[in-house]
C-alpha cells in the first residue's frame, strides 16, 4: 500500500515537505502526491482515510501535546444518509463508551452499523495510533455522506413508472484522545433573552 | 366586464384591421380567411358566448377540472425551511439515562429489561435440558403427568423427587440456577 521510499536524499526532500506543511509529509504513493494537480475525480478519492497518514514533526519539549487523532469510516452502507444523520447527530461530543452504550441500546439499523465502526476505530486508535488507554476517546466530529446509489423501476398505473433509488450511505467518525470537551447548554429561553440584551445595548448614533 | 365579450370585440377589430390591409394590398377575398391554422382554439368560439357566462369552454365538468379540489404546494420549500422542519428537537434521537451494567455479569443493560448476555446463557442451559427432555420423552406427546426437576452432577434426589421424574445433566449446577 505504501511505497517506501529508501535514500536519504528522498528522506531529507520529504522532511523539507513535512516542515513546509503536514500533509504533504505523508508517505508517498508516487509522483501523484507531490503535485497539487487534480489527478483524481471526486469519486475516487477516499479523503477521510488519507486523513490517518499525515505524520506530525517530533513535538519539542515545551509544546503542548497533541492529543491522538483517529479518522474512521465505512462507505456503502445499505441505510440512508439522513436516517443516518439523526444517530451521529446524537453521538457527536460523546465519549466513545457513552456513544458505544447509547448505539446498543437504539433500535435502528443504522446503529448497529455504527456501533460496528466505532468499535472497530477504538480498536485502530490503541493498536495503531498509539492511545494509551482505549476509554480516553471522545468522538470530535460524526457525520455521513451520500453513496453511490443504485436505479430501480418503481411501476405505478396506467403505465406510468418512477425511477426508484436504492440508497447508500457513508459514515465518518473522528475520535479525539482526551475526556470529551464540556459544552455549555444555553436554553432557548436564555438565546432569547441574549437577543433582547444585544438589541438593548445598541447605541443610536446622530440622533438627537 | 364580461371576459368573453372583450374576447369577441378584440377577436371582431382584428379581422377588421385584416380586411383594411387585403384592401390595401388590393387582395380583394372578401369572405375567405388568409390563414387557417389547424388547432387548439386560442380564442372562445364566436358561437358559445351567449350560453354561459362564466365558463368560456363548454365541456362537463370533471373531477380534474376543479382546481378547488386537489391542494397543491405553492413554492418550493427552501432547503433552510426543510432543515429547521427536519432537525427540530423533536425529531432528534433523545439520549436515553437508565442504561446500567448488569451486577452479575458487567454488561449493560436498560434498568427495567433483563440484561442480555445472562438471558443467553439462561437459553443455552434451558435448550439443552429441552433437548435432553426430547430424547427421554422419545416422540411428540409424551410428556407425563408427573413434574420434572432437573438434577446435576454429585445431586442425589431428595424425598420430594420420588415422584418427579428426574433430568440428569451431566455437568455441575450453574450458579445462577436455585436449588
Amino acid at each position: 500500500m505504501a511505497a517506501t521510499m529508501t535514500g536519504c536524499g528522498v528522506a531529507s526532500i520529504r522532511s523539507i515537505f513535512g516542515l513546509v506543511h503536514p500533509r504533504l509529509a505523508t508517505v508517498a504513493v508516487g509522483p501523484q502526491q507531490l503535485c497539487c494537480l487534480h489527478t483524481s475525480t471526486t469519486l475516487e478519492t477516499k479523503n477521510w482515510e488519507r486523513r490517518n497518514k499525515i505524520v506530525y514533526p517530533p513535538q519539542l519539549p515545551g509544546e503542548p501535546r497533541r492529543p491522538a487523532e483517529i479518522h474512521h469510516s465505512r462507505r456503502q452502507i445499505k441505510y440512508s444518509k439522513d436516517k443516518m444523520w439523526y444517530l451521529a447527530k446524537m453521538i457527536r461530543g460523546m465519549s466513545i463508551d457513552e456513544a458505544v452504550a447509547q448505539l446498543q441500546f437504539n433500535d435502528k439499523k443504522g446503529a448497529k452499523i455504527m456501533r460496528e465502526v466505532l468499535l472497530e476505530a477504538q480498536e485502530m486508535a490503541v493498536k495503531n495510533h498509539n492511545v494509551e488507554y482505549k476509554s480516553n476517546l471522545y468522538v470530535a466530529e460524526s457525520h455521513t455522506g451520500k453513496g453511490m446509489y443504485l436505479k430501480r423501476i418503481r411501476y405505478h398505473g396506467r403505465g406510468m413508472f418512477g425511477i426508484m433509488d436504492k440508497v447508500y450511505c457513508h459514515f465518518f467518525v473522528k475520535l479525539v484522545e482526551g475526556p470529551p470537551p464540556i459544552t455549555e447548554k444555553k436554553t432557548s429561553l436564555d438565546q432569547a433573552n441574549e437577543y433582547v440584551q444585544l438589541l438593548k445595548r445598541r447605541t443610536v448614533i446622530h440622533s438627537l | 366586464m364580461n371576459l368573453a365579450a372583450l374576447l369577441h370585440s378584440l377577436r371582431c377589430s382584428l379581422l377588421h384591421i385584416e380586411n383594411r390591409l387585403m384592401q390595401a394590398a388590393g387582395i380583394e377575398r372578401q369572405l375567405v380567411p388568409a390563414l387557417a391554422v389547424n388547432g387548439p382554439s386560442l380564442l372562445p368560439p364566436v358561437e358559445e358566448q351567449q350560453l354561459e357566462e362564466g365558463q368560456s369552454l363548454k365541456r362537463p365538468p370533471g373531477v380534474l377540472d376543479s382546481i378547488f379540489w386537489m391542494a397543491a404546494p405553492k413554492k418550493r420549500r427552501t432547503i433552510e425551511v426543510n432543515r429547521t422542519r427536519r432537525r427540530a428537537e423533536s425529531k432528534l434521537i433523545k439520549v436515553k439515562l437508565n442504561i446500567e451494567p448488569c451486577p452479575e455479569c458487567g454488561h449493560l443493560k436498560q434498568k427495567h429489561i433483563l440484561c442480555g448476555f445472562c438471558y443467553a446463557k439462561v437459553c443455552k442451559e434451558t435448550a439443552l435440558i429441552r433437548h435432553q427432555i426430547k430424547a427421554m420423552e422419545g416422540g411428540p406427546l409424551g410428556a407425563p403427568t408427573v413434574e420434572t426437576v432437573v438434577l446435576y452432577v454429585d445431586e442425589t434426589p431428595s424425598d420430594l423427587d420420588k415422584d418427579r421424574r428426574i433430568v440428569e445433566r451431566p455437568r455441575k449446577r450453574p450458579a445462577w440456577f436455585g436449588q
